[in-house]
């Protein structure tokens, strides 16, 4: 073969060769095309996609950052053991575990929802008794018993089921949210949930501490410590105590800012910021433990006898204004603070809740009429039964008519027109003086949050028909606090004392601020007070408020039924009922006011309030060891 | 040092030593290569072997640090759940159930002993 035939025969070979080659680049292009989108994808997915998600986890590995969580004062009662005064945590803190979920690392979510549920069951807030009431409603009651039981049970079981249905569900679509870094279970577990959930040894599954506060006396003054709740995602103290003392009783955060190395460990000469926390004060209130309790416990055994609306009692120290004990009814349990039926019941009756006052309010126009030397004790005047104001003809209570009347009567038989009487001997601009002077229209500054002022614009109207039914607590307006401290000022010679809580605050640091009681002012002279407070011992012992009396014991107090505006704006069948009292008359150890609003039984405070007061009385004056007043008491032979 | 040393600045005690370089040919005289890496060797490994068992000795109690620390932290959880169910035991309702299971009634009546002074004399 020539060499002309031969390059000839090279240029097909190297023809078809290089076709060859060309598709093989083709399918490199394609290839390299396909990587390069599938890279592109990849990227795309995770930069935009879940760009979030691993810019979290990178900040993570690479960088702490924590903020450094306070913890919360401790709200402490004293109570009297031996004589000697003792701290007892009425709110404390306890830290508890909170389970958590990274979905992306759960691989069963289902499996994982079932066993979850069979440790954790149903939540707190699933309340079966609360659900009964609407399960049942159309459960007629004149059905068989067994019929009507056996329907009850089917709905109960059907009722439950479909409540574990519903956390099943709920725990499994937290947990299969792939793209979530985080999602919270269930906070609150016992030690036992947490181990056992341990055990099942689930990949994905983490727990975190959590602070809760702690209460470890149930049902005993909820509306004073108020509650430990949140707020745009921060906890914060809401009414009572924790609303009022939120600051002082959270401290400061603080916060640790720290660069980590490749495997997790803190850099030291990284870019590191560390801001201590300071915890917050340890309140030291002024109420004692056993008084509260006994107060509480009496108010609402009371409350639900009376079938009451609502209820209140109030225990004060006369001399320095320190509330010893202070309850509400209806209470909630802060600790389940969102399972309230109505938000009101968060707030105070004790300063919330401004009512007209009706007859104890006779006590403070007595004492302006003895303080300006207008009446006597012995001063008398006719009842005719009735006071008339142009078309008005103001009544007494039950329309009884009294005749010849002293002023001591007056209290006892809690005579409206008495009232009256001695309202227009001081004058009633004097009258309306006095009143001011107790401080009532004004707030007592109590540091509680949500205490309010009362109303008193009717006694500035003109007309003395506003004063003459002021004299006798009806058309103002009053907290069951102002009328406390007011007798407060009977039982401490005269002085109006600012009531007040807390005795001491303790820092983390243990430095003691102490709070002193406080003298507003002189309102009435001691003299004043001394006789009033004895005409005050005579409606215990002779007149409306017997049932306030306490065996061995000189006890003064007053009665009041006060009737109840309606819907309609007037004065309809319900009524408050309040008793303010104090004992024992030769050196007063405490004032108490009880009150009942709206009861449905027992509408006269001599009936009603009266006997709680002189059970609460009865409580204090022993755990006071006060020795008897009057040791030959024929009511105290009847005792064993 | 002798005084002349200055003066003469130089060794009249060992004028041998006074030549330039005759110091440094005598040391290395003496310099024996292979003995200088053996020690070196020898050095290497003892501060090596030092520094194993520092270390080691150092992520012991670095671990014994950390089973403190979580011992501490476990005991002060058991001592904060310890004071909690000690509050709790003393709670009112607690204490007033327990009072009623060990039959207590409530004191109706006082008796009242009155101080009989603080000057008192025998018969």
């Amino acid at each position: 073969m020539s060499w002309r035939a031969n390059k000839q025969q090279n240029r097909s070979g190297r023809n078809s060769k290089g076709s060859g080659d060309q598709v093989r680049i083709k399918i490199l292009a394609v290839f390299f095309v396909a990587v390069a989108s599938i890279i592109i994808l990849k990227l795309f997915d995770l930069q935009i996609m879940k760009g979030d998600f691993y810019t979290a986890l990178a900040s993570d590995q690479h960088e702490l950052y924590r903020k450094l969580v306070p913890e919360r004062g401790t709200i402490y009662a004293v109570e009297n053991r031996n004589g000697q005064q003792q701290l007892f945590p009425l709110v404390g803190n306890q830290k508890l575990q909170m389970l958590y979920s990274v979905p992306k690392e759960i691989k069963d979510a289902s499996s994982t929802a079932n066993a979850l549920f069979a440790i954790l069951g149903l939540p707190d807030n699933v309340n079966l008794a609360a659900a009964e009431k609407d399960l049942f409603a159309d459960i007629s009651a004149d059905l068989d018993p067994v019929m009507a039981e056996e329907i009850k049970t089917t709905r109960r079981q059907k009722w439950l089921e479909e409540q574990n249905t519903k956390e099943i569900t709920r725990i499994y679509n937290l947990l299969a949210t792939p793209n979530s870094l985080y999602k919270a279970i269930r906070h609150r577990l016992t030690d036992d949930q947490v181990q056992k959930i341990k055990d099942l040894n689930i990949k994905g599954l983490y727990f975190q501490e959590e602070t809760w506060r702690f209460y470890p006396e149930a049902g005993m003054g909820g509306q004073l410590f108020g509650f430990w709740g949140i707020v745009d995602d921060a906890k914060k103290g809401q009414y009572g105590l924790e609303g009022y003392f939120n600051k002082i009783l959270n401290g400061t955060p603080g916060e640790i800012k720290a660069q980590r190395d490749a495997f997790g460990n803190l850099i030291a000469v990284g870019d590191n910021y560390f801001q201590e926390k300071k915890d917050g004060s340890s309140l030291i209130l002024t109420v004692d433990r056993a008084i509260q309790h006994k107060a509480c416990q009496a108010l609402s055994i009371a409350a639900q006898k009376y079938k009451s609306e609502t209820a209140s009692v109030v225990v004060i120290n006369p001399k320095t204004g320190a509330i010893i004990a202070m309850c509400g009814y209806p209470d909630y349990d802060p600790d389940k603070y969102g399972r309230v039926d109505d938000a009101n019941v968060y707030n105070n009756p004790l300063i919330f809740d401004a009512y007209e006052p009706g007859s104890i309010f006779k006590a403070v126009t007595m004492a302006s009429a003895l303080d300006v030397d207008k009446v006597q004790p012995d001063t008398t005047y006719v009842d005719t039964g009735g006071a008339q104001y142009g078309p008005y003809n103001i009544k007494n209570f039950n329309k009884k008519v009294y005749g010849k009347q002293t002023m001591v009567q007056v209290l006892d038989n809690s005579i409206n027109t008495g009232a009256i009487f001695a309202m227009k001997q001081a004058t009633p601009e004097v009258f309306v003086k006095y009143v001011k002077d107790f401080n009532f229209g004004k707030q007592t500054g109590i540091e509680l949050s949500g205490e309010v002022a009362g109303d008193l614009s009717n006694i500035d109207r003109k007309g003395e028909i506003y004063k003459a039914t002021a004299s006798f607590g009806q058309g103002i307006m009053v907290t069951p606090l102002q009328m406390a401290m007011a007798y407060g000022a009977f039982s401490n010679g005269g002085k109006l004392m600012k009531p007040y809580i807390v005795s001491q605050t303790i820092d983390a640091s243990g430095n003691v601020t102490n709070y002193y009681p406080q003298e507003v002012r002189q309102v009435i002279t001691a003299k004043t007070a001394q006789v009033l407070s004895g005409m005050l011992v005579s409606v215990v012992a002779n007149g409306h408020g017997k049932m306030a009396g306490v065996p061995g014991y000189i006890v003064g107090g007053k009665t009041g039924t006060a009737q109840v505006v309606n819907k309609s704006g007037h004065y309809g069948d319900d009524v408050d009922v309040t008793f303010a009292g104090f004992a024992p008359f030769s050196d007063p150890r405490f004032v108490m006011i009880v009150r009942f609003k709206k009861p449905q039984n027992s509408k006269e405070a001599a009936i009603s309030s009266a006997p709680v007061f002189s059970d609460i009385a009865k409580f204090i004056l022993q755990y006071y060891n006060v020795p008897y007043d009057n040791p030959t008491d024929p009511a105290l032979k009847k005792l064993k | 040092m002798c005084g002349l040393w200055k003066k003469e600045k130089a060794n009249h005690h060992f004028p041998e030593l006074n030549k330039r370089g005759k110091l440094l040919k005598s040391a290395w005289a003496v310099f024996n290569w292979k003995r200088t890496m053996m020690a070196l060797v020898s050095l290497s490994i003892v501060f090596g072997v030092a520094y194993l068992m520092q270390t080691n000795n150092v992520a012991t109690r670095g671990y014994q640090i950390q089973g403190l620390q979580n011992k501490i932290r476990d005991l002060k959880t058991e001592n904060e759940k310890l004071q909690q169910q000690y509050v709790r035991l003393q709670s009112m309702s607690n204490v007033i159930s327990q009072a009623s299971g060990l039959n207590m009634v409530a004191v109706e009546k006082m008796e009242v002993v009155s101080n009989l002074g603080s000057a008192v004399a025998l018969k």
